[in-house]
């Protein structure tokens, strides 16, 4: 009997530790991912010309050149510069989910319902989502935090309400600076689709801005390499740049 | 032969550990036995239907659909689409689907009062209410790319197409787990597309085999033993005939050949062929009358080795012809697989039966009454063929000619749905799909050229509007359709774009679609165009094959270029070689069987009689075929040559035994001794093997069935041709030669 009351006791002890524990680490969780957003937050505005290498599992490589204008975390304005087929159709996102896009070839601009997050970015393999200027704890909770000296490793689920095509996100973050320099992508399944890098990252008045991304579809074996050239941060872009008539420019 | 006879019976416990060791080994490789019923494989891979095929499964990730089937009483209600949804996210995840379409996911492209929408129909990730839902109903039934395509007129059927690429019969399966396990409520699933009639193929091949085989083992022991009346006649045969069967199977599985709907009959085959030569050597041990079993077990196989391996050596020689005369690689593994079935069957007959009978102790000599009564009864038969040999002779003309009327009527069909019964689950289904969307088998188109050109999309539009006055032909899909709804959204009508650069801008919209992937290459440089066609092979389809070839030829030129494929081209490509190889098996069995008896009677007259069984059996065949439609497809196709191979042993039989008899009397009673004795064997024989292929009627198979009911007319006018016919055709030609001699 004593020996009973000793083990469940223990369990008991042990039990509360846990729970303990685990509160601290979401606690602690909580507290990285929103270091993670303070970091990330995005500058006023930003514009860059993106050099995109999108290379199917076969190797085939296919280069896109696009100027790139940001506003906020809700104004974008892409413009194709290369290739030459393709030169001059733009695209521009607008709050709530509001995309034009321009076609030169028909001298019109329509707007486009990419009510669908997870379409693909002008054929890469970032998808819209991907690409939302967010800060994390709006979207996501973390589940857990490991730490394995170089980082903290963040295990994201979608917070109730947020729809999202994954259904967890592995973020490592950087314990220096709390940059996430790499992203883990999980399905239903618990299958990791995809993943993405940023290889290199510049610091531009005081902002620390991702230079080189690569996504990879896991599934698919294709990826997508993005170099951001010409980075110039709050240069006070005008609201008129985001405007269907500047886009067909 | 004395020397042989000797090695065997003095070698016995080497020759028994060699053979239980094999056995055991195939045994063992018995269980990796792999099943493929698809009928595309059975063509050689360098075949240009299947070629195009593979590559078009290569490149756009699967040539084959598996259709899951949604029935309820309204689709766009809310369950059904959620139930749609569910199904669809679960698919997407199996491991081999390449795409799915479905409500809850197809592409949709609208035109909005403010410009374009690129969206999906149903937007998944939020799916609307009821109210919304009915709209978006409305919507879809007036858009031709949804309309009979994805949903029926009527709303109450839809489908979720999954695009499969790998082990269809896999992927095909955990599609229908999944669908089965999940909780739907109100809604009917069907399982429509080749993936899931290949698997129910399979099912009922393996079912087959279990349950049929067994019984074709039953009846031919029952009536080996209702014609001897001995146990012993009926466990030796079963041993050898079980063990050849095993080691036949056992080495295809070993060489990873798998089993078909045709050589899936071998066993079968086996039992019924493989026993005869078991039989010859029990009886001729009973007819020996040394004490010491040892030697009578020797001298009995000495004296009979040689007429079972002529009619072994004949039947091979009927087999093989599959092996030379055949495109089709299956037909030819049949060949190779049987011919090697049947030299072990011969091999296990000389060795294991001399052995265990020169072991056995005391054996009681067998009574033979049936086999007596038999006698007489052929005795009788004899009597009254010598009497009325005219009659005969002309009876059997006239029969034999006129069903050679019949084998004009014979077609020539492929059909996968031929397999199921009427009532089949496969065969309902694909009336549903016949009714609502046209079929279940896609046709597909590969178009190489420069697809941003418009005059290319043009060429591909006109493609698709030919293919819509085609009889039988149903909703061709391309980029054009997509590319054409674009044109419109951006304000420039339902038509294709007039200049390259404005098809490019719409390709750069469409870029990472899915749905993309499925319709062009990646540079644009081909694409396909795919239409639905019905399940069934047949003149209709032949028709559209033509007129799809005849078309294409009258349009490529330098700036594109069209090529077909599909299952019904692989069906058409089946169709022809099965005829040619039909043709030529008959042909290259036939001259070898006459080469064999040359040799073995060293007379042209007498190798012509020993032709007679075989024609009159060929006739009977064919016409019967013709006269009840039974067309010539992958499992009937054998029989002609079956009929050879086993026909010719009759004859051999009948003839040794007559030259045999001729030494010491005159013609008459030469025959009247020969049906007597040889006859007699002739026909347990022929009950042996007919009523054992007889079983075959309970195959879940229609092929199979037919095969089973063909063999035993087969068997039945073989057998009469040489117990009947032969005798008073020899005293027809013996009757003229004495004429022309006087």
């Amino acid at each position: 009997m004593k020996k009973y009351i000793k083990i469940t006791s223990i369990f008991f002890v042990l039990l509360a530790a846990t729970q303990t524990i685990a509160a601290e680490e979401s606690l602690n969780a909580n507290g990285v991912l929103k270091k993670v957003d303070e970091v990330l937050m995005a500058p006023k505005d930003l514009s860059a010309l993106m050099k995109i290498n999108i290379i199917n599992k076969n190797g085939d490589v296919k280069n896109r050149e696009v100027q790139m204008y940001q506003k906020g975390d809700n104004k974008r304005l892409v413009k194709v510069l290369a290739p030459a087929d393709q030169k001059g159709i733009g695209f521009l996102s607008l709050p709530d989910d509001v995309i034009y896009v321009y076609l030169p070839a028909y001298k019109k601009t329509r707007r486009i319902a990419a009510h669908v997050k997870n379409q693909k970015f002008v054929g890469t393999d970032f998808t819209y989502e991907d690409l939302e200027a967010k800060k994390y704890s709006e979207k996501w909770q973390p589940e857990g935090l490991k730490n394995d000296g170089v980082f903290y490793l963040l295990e994201l689920s979608p917070k109730p309400g947020h729809i999202s095509e994954y259904a967890r996100v592995n973020l490592y973050v950087r314990k220096d600076d709390y940059f996430p320099v790499k992203s883990e992508f999980f399905n239903k399944k618990g299958e990791m689709i995809k993943k993405m890098e940023i290889l290199k990252t510049e610091i531009i008045k005081g902002y620390i801005i991702p230079k080189n991304y690569l996504m990879q579809d896991i599934r698919s074996g294709n990826r997508t390499e993005m170099v951001m050239e010409e980075i110039k941060v709050d240069t006070g872009l005008k609201d008129d740049i985001f405007t269907e008539r500047n886009l067909a420019q | 032969m004395k020397r042989i006879a000797s090695f065997i019976v003095n070698k016995q416990a080497i020759i028994l550990f060699v053979i239980t060791v094999l056995s055991f080994l195939f045994a063992f490789f018995l269980r990796k036995i792999v099943i493929n019923s698809d009928l595309s494989s059975y063509l050689p891979k360098t075949d240009p239907a299947v070629k195009l095929l593979d590559y078009i499964g290569e490149k756009y990730r699967g040539n084959s659909l598996a259709i899951v089937i949604i029935k309820s009483d309204d689709v766009f209600k809310l369950e059904t689409i959620k139930a749609i949804d569910y199904l669809t996210r679960q698919f997407r995840q199996i491991d081999g689907v390449t795409y799915v379409t479905s409500l809850t996911n197809i592409l949709d492209i609208k035109k909005t009062e403010e410009g374009l929408e690129i969206g999906k129909l149903i937007d998944e990730d939020n799916i609307p209410n009821q109210e919304v839902l009915y709209k978006i109903k409305e919507y879809a039934l007036r858009k031709e790319i949804y309309r009979n395509k994805l949903i029926s007129e009527d709303s109450k059927t839809t489908l979720i197409i999954c695009r499969i690429d790998g082990d269809k019969s896999k992927v095909a399966k955990t599609i229908e787990r999944v669908t089965k396990n999940a909780d739907l409520q109100n809604i009917k699933t069907y399982f429509a597309g080749l993936p899931f009639q290949l698997n129910a193929v399979n099912d009922m091949i393996i079912k087959d085999i279990k349950i049929l085989l067994p019984f074709v083992a039953l009846v031919i022991l029952l009536i080996l033993y209702l014609s001897f009346g001995s146990l012993l006649h009926v466990v030796l045969p079963l041993i050898s005939v079980g063990l050849s069967a095993l080691w036949t199977i056992g080495l295809m599985a070993l060489l990873k050949i798998p089993l078909t709907i045709i050589t899936n009959i071998i066993p079968a085959i086996l039992m019924a062929v493989g026993s005869a030569y078991a039989i010859h050597i029990i009886c001729k041990f009973m007819e020996e009358k040394d004490e010491n079993v040892q030697i009578r077990a020797k001298n009995s196989l000495s004296k009979v080795i040689i007429p079972v391996f002529l009619a072994a050596l004949t039947t091979i020689i009927g087999f093989t012809s599959f092996i030379f005369g055949s495109y089709l690689i299956m037909i030819q593994q049949f060949g190779v697989f049987t011919s090697l079935g049947i030299i072990f069957a011969f091999l296990l007959s000389i060795t294991i039966i001399p052995i265990i009978l020169g072991n056995s102790k005391n054996l009681k000599l067998n009574q033979r009454q049936n086999l007596n009564f038999l006698n007489r009864i052929m005795e009788h038969t004899g009597y009254w063929i010598l009497r009325h040999k005219d009659i005969v002779w002309i009876v059997g003309a006239v029969i034999g000619i006129g069903f050679l009327f019949g084998t004009s009527l014979i077609k020539t069909k492929v059909d996968f749905l031929d397999y199921f019964k009427e009532k089949s689950s496969i065969r309902i289904t694909e009336k549903i799909m016949e009714e609502s969307f046209g079929g279940s088998v896609p046709i597909q188109i590969l178009i190489k050229g420069d697809l941003q050109d418009p005059e290319v999309l043009l060429a591909m539009k006109d493609f698709h509007n030919f293919l819509d006055t085609l009889k039988g032909v149903y909703h061709p899909q391309s980029i054009i359709d997509l590319i054409e709804e674009m044109n419109d959204a951006m304000g420039e009508g339902k038509k294709i774009p007039d200049t390259k650069e404005k098809i490019n801008n719409l390709y750069f919209l469409l870029e990472g679609e899915e749905t993309i992937e499925q319709l062009i290459n990646d540079d644009k440089t081909e694409g396909i165009i795919q239409a639905m066609t019905a399940g069934a092979y047949n003149e209709e389809s032949e028709l559209i094959i033509k007129k799809i070839r005849d078309y294409i030829k009258s349009k490529n030129n330098g700036l594109y270029n069209f090529e077909f494929t599909g299952s019904a081209v692989v069906y058409q490509h089946l169709n022809q070689s099965l005829l040619k190889s039909q043709l030529i098996s008959l042909i290259i069995a036939i001259v070898a069987i006459f080469i064999c008896l040359l040799f073995l009677t060293h007379s042209l007259s007498a190798s012509l009689l020993g032709l007679v069984p075989i024609f009159f059996g060929l006739s009977i065949l064919f016409g019967t075929m013709g006269f009840l439609k039974i067309p010539l497809d992958v499992a009937t196709v054998l029989l002609g040559s079956i009929c050879v191979g086993i026909g010719i042993d009759y004859s051999i039989h009948f003839l040794n035994r007559y030259s045999y008899e001729r030494k010491q009397n005159n013609p008459e009673k030469a025959l009247l001794t020969s049906i007597k004795y040889t006859g007699s064997a002739i026909v347990v024989n022929v009950f042996t093997v007919m009523l054992g292929f007889l079983v075959l009627i309970f195959s879940n198979l229609v092929p199979v069935i037919r095969f089973g009911i063909l063999l035993g007319i087969t068997m039945l006018s073989t057998g009469l041709g040489a117990t009947v016919l032969l005798p008073a055709v020899i005293l027809k030609t013996k009757e003229n030669k004495t004429r022309r001699t006087k």
